[in-house]
């Protein structure tokens, strides 16, 4: 990371934005390129070991506006992202992961609503696959996420908690190809000077 | 339930070392201070979560030790905390006071 001469931090937002996309890409732009592939392999490898444990079926948001009203301070949420994250707020974390993420984004735009809790049908209820994705990062339904819980003894679960820990990771590295490292080089105490 | 027979275990390995390499990425550049840090961390994590897993462990085998268990975690703790951090050292030596500044003649 390039430092200006001031000793200011010069930021880097295009490299930010591309280790969004994928983790570590802006640091192997900068040149940064064993840090770059370090933050890709643990993130990737975090994330899609999680989703491999959750049967491939933890990151996903679902569209929620047929479900009760949540209310936040006293305020209702509106129909639309937030109160559908209100109802899966584990995405709010597995969305920093990047690109890896999209295919929930898109599921989400195309998949039919979650039905009411006190509609008919509602256990039997099965969401159309997508052309593109299949069921991949889709809504699952209820009784498929009972079947998971149910079989998949605490695996399931723990599958979802490594994918929202990688996605929250990437927040620190979109931040390091943002700002560089927290404890710069230069702000290192000198081996013989002794001063901190 | 066996520990070897409780497979999630098995899958955090992978957790700490992951977000002890990252973590530790993100505050340096160098690869020396980057693995010595993860290194730290993972002692850290393993030694925190290892210990809470035994005295959670003894506390469910023998419930009627819980004095004992509570005492051990106190000195254990107050002992890493004297060891780690140089409380000890501060404790021994006080900051010796600011030197005169030299008079003007």
């Amino acid at each position: 990371m390039t430092v200006a001469p001031s000793g200011k931090r010069k930021l880097d937002p295009l490299a930010a934005f591309l280790s969004y996309l994928l983790p570590g890409l802006g640091q192997i732009v900068q040149g940064r390129v064993g840090k770059g592939v370090l933050y890709f392999v643990c993130l990737y490898g975090l994330f899609f070991y999680g989703l491999s444990m959750g049967s491939w079926k933890n990151v996903w948001l679902g569209d929620f506006s047929g479900q009760s009203e949540v209310q936040v301070g006293g305020m209702k949420l509106p129909k639309g992202i937030l109160k559908d994250l209100s109802y899966r707020r584990e995405f709010a974390g597995q969305f920093w992961i990047g690109i890896a993420a999209w295919p929930a984004i898109l599921q989400y735009q195309t998949t039919e609503p979650i039905p009411k809790p006190d509609e008919p049908g509602k256990e039997i209820w099965q969401p159309k696959p997508s052309a593109i994705f299949g069921t991949y990062m889709q809504a699952p339904s209820e009784g498929q996420l009972n079947q998971l819980q149910r079989d998949g003894d605490k695996r399931w679960d723990l599958g979802w908690v490594f994918t929202v820990i990688a996605g929250v990771l990437n927040i620190l590295v979109i931040y390091d190809a943002l700002a560089g490292p927290v404890v710069r080089d230069e702000d290192e105490p000198k081996p013989t000077g002794g001063a901190s | 339930m066996p520990l070897a027979s409780a497979s999630i275990y098995w899958d955090l390995p992978l957790l700490l070392i992951a977000v002890s390499l990252v973590y530790s990425a993100t505050r340096h550049d160098r690869w020396d201070r980057i693995v010595k840090e993860a290194a730290g961390w993972i002692v850290r994590m393993v030694g925190f979560l290892g210990g809470l897993g035994v005295l959670l462990y003894v506390l469910s085998t023998y419930p009627h030790l819980w004095p004992y268990a509570l005492a051990i975690g106190l000195v254990c703790t107050i002992v890493y905390y004297a060891v780690t951090t140089d409380a000890i050292r501060r404790f021994r030596k006080p900051a010796a006071a600011p030197a005169p500044a030299p008079s003007a003649k």
